[in-house]
Parts: structure tokens; C-alpha cells; sequence
């Protein structure tokens, strides 16, 4: 297999527990008891480069997460819904202008078409907003060690 | 010596930073040593020696010298090796444990063998060219002289997988310190 003999494998072991130490960088001791002190007077303070080492806080969405929005958009549909019911089963006063004008994206797109573009792109904005909200409230769950 | 530092151990759980600054001076360089054999980067070795000493200092008062106080700052050195380089533990934990290795405890019947610096330099080369978990096996064998039952402590590794790590570290040594010497009378 290869050319070492026993005797050689002796002198490899020897080599072995010869190899030479690294010297210990200067002022080590000192750094040690400084970090020790900082971490007694903050406990949740870590030096820059003791947090360097774990610099992924990574996303994962969990079973939960799936639930919690689901359970969320249920229950906006739900009111959306009973809103619309209540709005149809009650007489209001109110009621008949805004049935009017339910129809007020359709008649802006031929009356003034700059109109509904920024209607869009606001709600393009509010989406992406929300969106934003969404993804920081579910995200971001540290994974530790 | 041993009393001295059992001294020190008390006084440092007790809470003397003097005790625990005596003991990191101690200590330091062999876990400095297990760092940087295993990950190669200094940096990052004095990051993990240092870290290592803090955490040592927080568990201290729960430390009940069941082990040597070295082997308990290897295994917290380890662990952070680990957390560092994950896939290391996976390397370890991947090793058929071949009890049927024999290895003999070497290093009582070398010392008196002549080991040329040429020999050591090319051995240094070779061992930095090993894999990271075999690296950390043949520190903690031959630098920290730790027996396979503590680096199976410190590994939190059966010791079946250390005995197949180490000999195939040496294995691999072999393999390559061949090749130099081959390459080199060629």
C-alpha cells in the first residue's frame, strides 16, 4: 500500500507529537477577561466578532406561520362578508351612494385613465406594504447554534 | 502543579477573575493550538479561544472536576468548532465505528526516536491538508495527548468512530508523506 514500514510508523508518530504550537496571539488573556467583564455588564451584548461567526438569521417558514395567515384571511373574508350582509339586510341612509358608485374603477377608466393608473399603483404600493409587514411579523426566526 | 490549579478551579468559582485569568493563561495556548489545528485560520482560532474561555468562565460554578479542566475546555472548544463548521460533526458521526482497530498507545515507545525538522515540517504540510474532522482527532491525539476514550468524551463521539478516524487520519498521512518522499528523491 505504501512504503512505510513499522519502524517508520514509529518515527511518524513521534513526528506527530513533535509538531510545533502556535504561540498564543499577545494579550490574549487580556482580551478573554475584557470580553468576560463586557459579558457580565451586558449579558446579551456579543463583541462583532464573537457574532461574526453566525451572520445567517435565516427565514423558514413553519407549519404555523401558514396557519396563523390563513386563520387571519378567514376571518377578514368573514367580516368583508357579514359587512356586505348586514349592509344589504339594514336600510341606511348611506347605502344607495355607495352602490352608485361601486362602479367608480369601471367609469374612472374611461373618464380619466391617469386616475386609475395611480389607482393601481397605489394599490400596488399598499400590497407590497403589507406584503413587507407580512414578511417581517412571520420572518426572521434566528436559528441558534 | 495539579494542587495549584484545583486551587486556582475554587477560587475562579468563587468568582476571582485573578484565579480565572491564571488559569486562561494556563490553558490558553493548548486551546488556542486545538482551534487552529482544526479550523486553520488564526482569526478565526483566537475568536473560538477566546469565546471558549468565556463560556468556560459562565459554566464555571457548575464545573465539578468529574473531568480535567482541560478536557472540559476541549470539549467546549469542539462544540464550537462544530457550531463553525457543521458538516465536520456530520464527517464524524459518518465513521464506521471498527472496533477491531488495534491501535497501540504510541506514544509511550517514542520517545526516543529521532525525528528529523524536515520529517516535522512535511508532517506539518500534510496534517493542515487533512480533512477538518480529522485534523481535530489527531490535536486532540497527539498535541493534547488525550487518550481515544477522552477524545470520544470531547468528540461526543463513540469510540469506535475516533479509533476509525484516527487511523485513517494516519492512514492519509502516510499516503501523502510517500508521495513527498518519492517526489522528492525522484
Amino acid at each position: 500500500m505504501d512504503d512505510f514500514n513499522p519502524q517508520q510508523d514509529t518515527l511518524l508518530d513521534s513526528a506527530l507529537n513533535e509538531l510545533p504550537m502556535a504561540p498564543l496571539p499577545s494579550g490574549f488573556t487580556t482580551q478573554v477577561m475584557a470580553a468576560i467583564q463586557a459579558e457580565a455588564a451586558n449579558p446579551t451584548a456579543r463583541t462583532a466578532r464573537q457574532t461574526q461567526p453566525y451572520p445567517t438569521i435565516r427565514f423558514r417558514l413553519q407549519p404555523l406561520d401558514v396557519a396563523l395567515a390563513l386563520f387571519w384571511s378567514l376571518v377578514l373574508i368573514v367580516i368583508w362578508l357579514t359587512t356586505l350582509w348586514w349592509a344589504g339586510a339594514l336600510t341606511i341612509d348611506w347605502l344607495p351612494p355607495v352602490q352608485a358608485n361601486f362602479s367608480l374603477v369601471e367609469k374612472l377608466s374611461f373618464a380619466n385613465p391617469g386616475l386609475l393608473l395611480a389607482g393601481v399603483i397605489l394599490v400596488i404600493l399598499e400590497l407590497s406594504v403589507l406584503g413587507l409587514v407580512g414578511f417581517s411579523l412571520l420572518g426572521e426566526r434566528p436559528t441558534v447554534g | 502543579m495539579e494542587q495549584d490549579e484545583q486551587t486556582l478551579i475554587i477560587n475562579a468559582q468563587a468568582g476571582d477573575t485573578n484565579a480565572f485569568a491564571a488559569l486562561v493563561t494556563m490553558h490558553g495556548t493548548l486551546v488556542y493550538n486545538l482551534a487552529l489545528r482544526t479550523l486553520g485560520d488564526p482569526q478565526e482560532a483566537e475568536d473560538v479561544a477566546q469565546e471558549t474561555f468565556v463560556r468556560a468562565w459562565q459554566a464555571l460554578p457548575g464545573f465539578r472536576a468529574q473531568s480535567l479542566l482541560s478536557t472540559w475546555l476541549y470539549r467546549i472548544t469542539t462544540n464550537l468548532c462544530y457550531n463553525r463548521l457543521p458538516h465536520m460533526k456530520s464527517e464524524l458521526a459518518a465513521l464506521d465505528p471498527d472496533t477491531e482497530i488495534e491501535l497501540v498507545d504510541e506514544r509511550q515507545t517514542v520517545e526516543n526516536a529521532l525525528v528529523s525538522s524536515e520529517l516535522v515540517e512535511m508532517l506539518h504540510t500534510a496534517v493542515n491538508q487533512l480533512p477538518e474532522s480529522y485534523r481535530l482527532l489527531i490535536t486532540l491525539r497527539h498535541m493534547q495527548g488525550l487518550s481515544y476514550a477522552a477524545i470520544a468524551g470531547v468528540t461526543q463521539m463513540p469510540l469506535g468512530s475516533v479509533k476509525t478516524g484516527i487511523f485513517r487520519a494516519r492512514q492519509q498521512l502516510r499516503q501523502m508523506l510517500t508521495q513527498e518522499m518519492r517526489s522528492e528523491n525522484g
